[in-house]
């Protein structure tokens, strides 16, 4: 008797079941896009500050607080002039060689080996300008110690306050070349081959403070958007041309610069007008402007 | 059993693999780009398509839309939008490839990490865009049947299925 109840107030109460139910559902149906939506909106967030944190974080090379050498340019290279000395007596108005290098890089070297002396005779005789661009892409290489930027700094304080062995540094540096997945070459070492090149005790012993430890990592983030996308490689402009306006050589239609010899006839002719950089009809995809 | 019968049997259930295949590959395509970021920066800037100014905001919110993506694919959320939004960036992507291709460049896709330039040679554009085509077809099919199993939008909206 007590559980039978009016067949009105049961209808009653099954509406009310039924509107209940169909509000919770609602609800659910609020709080699951609710929800969801704000795991994409956290995470694209979470994107979108990660990016002004770390483009806050990544120098250029025209920011305040990156120390360049003396002698760099706004590019991030630094010239050699005709007498081996680092910003000293640099053909103007003359063709432009531009070359990437990471002291951790193996073909570097072998391109050093190769290359090195045909260089010389290049740049001793004026007619193209010689850019090194010492840049660390390799750091995943040496278990840690970021030898690339490390080495890098290295020869951009030489070339700032030892300018005349900035060549005969990068020669020694690569006569020495560590092998990739090492710890590389300690500060002290690297201080040491400095110091035997010629590079003034006082000045070696200023590389752990890494002074331009900046101007190398906004000098490689430049070069990867002028189109230096692995080390070496090379960059040419012809004579009058400004750097942007030259572009990145191309070992099968420009030049093949492994060949013995290859690069300096190359070099040569560009530097004498008779052949230009830009007249090869491959892209240059480097020219960032 | 006819067929249609058989098919509305089968579509849910197959919704749900494609569902969750595609949010596998989200997350694949997105997890090596978000530990090296400064590697998504260099593979979207080796496309050479897109303007410099713009490259390094692309190149780090990659990543992290493609996981936004993946999520709201695993729990089932308006999943036709989500199809629709995969399509979307699988046209963007195989319009990149088929650039690089026409333009001659030696580029790793960088897809799923890595990428940048490469040695001639070791590119594989066919391939690449053999993958992009399935991609392509998992999308088309689930903006087409979006309903599928345990999905938010079937608990939602139990009729729909």
């Amino acid at each position: 008797m007590a559980n039978k109840k009016p067949q009105k107030n049961d209808r009653a109460a099954q509406a009310r079941k039924a509107a209940q139910a169909q509000m919770k559902a609602q609800e659910r149906r609020t709080a699951a896009i609710i929800g969801v939506s704000a795991i994409a909106v956290v995470l694209l967030f979470a994107g979108i500050v990660y990016f002004i944190v770390r483009s806050a974080d990544i120098p250029t090379l025209d920011s305040d607080d990156v120390v360049a050498p003396a002698a760099a340019d706004t590019s991030g290279g630094i010239p050699v002039g005709t007498g081996g000395v680092a910003g000293a007596d640099v053909p103007e108005d003359a063709a432009r060689l531009d070359i990437y290098q990471d002291f951790m890089c193996p073909i570097c070297n072998q391109f050093e080996q190769i290359n090195a002396e045909d260089l010389n005779t290049l740049r001793e005789a004026g007619e193209v300008a010689i850019y090194y661009h010492p840049i660390s892409i390799l750091d995943r290489y040496s278990s840690g110690t970021e030898y690339s930027t490390r080495s890098a700094n290295a020869a951009a304080t030489i070339a700032d306050q030892a300018p005349e062995y900035f060549l005969a540094f990068q020669a020694a540096m690569y006569e020495n070349q560590p092998a990739e997945n090492t710890e590389g070459l300690t500060d002290a070492q690297i201080s040491d081959i400095a110091v035997s090149v010629g590079v003034p005790q006082e000045v070696a012993d200023t590389f752990v403070d890494g002074t331009f430890t900046k101007w190398v990592i906004a000098a490689t983030d430049q070069s990867n958007q002028d189109g230096i996308s692995g080390t070496p490689m090379l960059r040419m402009a012809d004579a009058g041309d400004s750097f942007s306006e030259g572009k990145v050589l191309d070992q099968t239609t420009d030049v093949s610069y492994f060949e013995e010899g290859a690069l300096l006839a190359y070099g040569q002719s560009v530097g004498a007008g008779e052949l230009e950089v830009t007249s090869a009809t491959s892209p240059s995809p480097g020219a960032s402007e | 059993m006819t067929v249609a019968q058989r098919w509305s049997v089968l579509q849910p259930w197959l919704s749900t693999v494609v569902r969750l295949a595609m949010a596998g590959i989200l997350i694949a395509a997105a997890v090596p780009k978000m530990l090296d970021i400064p590697q998504s920066i260099i593979a979207v800037r080796a496309y050479r398509l897109l303007p410099e100014a713009i490259v390094p905001f692309v190149g780090t919110m990659l990543p992290f839309f493609e996981l936004a993506l993946a999520v709201i694919l695993i729990v089932g959320l308006f999943t036709r939008w989500a199809a629709v939004a995969w399509l979307v960036m699988m046209a963007g992507f195989t319009i990149g490839v088929i650039w690089a291709w026409s333009q001659g460049l030696s580029i790793d896709c960088g897809c799923f990490g890595g990428g940048g330039d490469v040695a001639e040679g070791t590119t594989n554009y066919p391939l690449h865009l053999l993958e992009r085509a399935g991609f392509i077809v998992l999308g088309v099919y689930l903006a087409i049947w979006p309903a599928s199993k345990f999905s938010l939008d079937s608990w939602m909206s139990p009729k729909a299925l």
